[in-house]
């Protein structure tokens, strides 16, 4: 992971579009501003994990049998 | 010009084959991060429950509704900033999936991660909504009756579930 130190009002840069800026720190809370296309997915980590984990958890269960959904099979 | 055609050996749903131009193509989705292509395979006896089989994880299938056929004008929920992120100019170009959780009793269907896939380039992505989709009361069916069928069940929208 690569870690940089920033001021409030300091900022980084992701690629040629996105930027990070620290807003202000008070107690444990960090604000930060997030200048990004629209287009660009953001979220909060725990966010990600619980679209993550419902992605696996549905992937987990139990497949249809083999050959039930050969739709192009039988073009052959 | 001649098709090409793949040929998938899929651990989860057998053996397929899928033409290049159909396969859909993701950046990775949530928990799966390598899994950038993927078949789309309609159940052969009617329910409305399909498979997204990843073309590079034989073991990744995921199952999905085309959520269309629950509400036809539900892709008028989507904000410029979302069709944007398939490259879509408006809400006719794309089709929106919901992964459907069979492991759970009823079976539940994610509306707060809904895929959004265009259908002429075939750009997918997974949307991560802050409000989940409306449907109203929906229900999916599972296809005709059929012993040897697989698991394909009905599937009861908020609106029609008890609590």
């Amino acid at each position: 992971m690569l870690v940089l130190t920033r001021r409030p009002q300091e900022g980084i840069r992701i690629g040629p579009d996105v930027r990070i800026v620290v807003l202000g720190v008070s107690g444990d809370y960090v604000r930060l501003g997030i200048e990004a296309p629209a287009s660009k997915s953001i979220l909060r980590d725990e966010v990600f994990a619980r679209v993550a984990r419902a992605n696996s958890e549905a992937a987990g269960h139990a497949q249809p049998r083999h050959g039930s959904l050969t739709r192009e099979e039988k073009r052959e | 010009m001649r098709k090409r055609w793949l040929k998938i050996e899929h651990e989860k749903v057998g053996a397929f084959r899928i033409q290049e131009h159909e396969i859909l193509r993701f950046d990775g989705i949530p928990g799966f991060p390598d899994a950038r292509r993927f078949a789309l395979l309609a159940h052969d006896r009617g329910g409305q429950v399909a498979w997204l089989a990843c073309c590079d994880d034989p073991a990744l299938a995921l199952p999905v509704v085309n959520l269309r056929a629950l509400r036809p004008d539900v892709c008028e929920a989507l904000t410029p900033d979302e069709l944007a992120a398939v490259s879509a100019e408006d809400a006719s170009c794309v089709d929106l999936f919901g992964i459907v959780n069979l492991r759970h009793a009823p079976p539940r269907l994610n509306l707060e991660a809904p895929l959004l896939v265009h259908g002429q380039t075939r750009r997918g992505v997974q949307l991560i909504r802050e409000r989940a989709l409306d449907l109203g009361a929906y229900q999916i069916g599972g296809g005709r009756p059929d012993s040897d069928r697989v698991e394909s069940p009905d599937i009861e929208g908020p609106g029609e579930q008890s609590g």
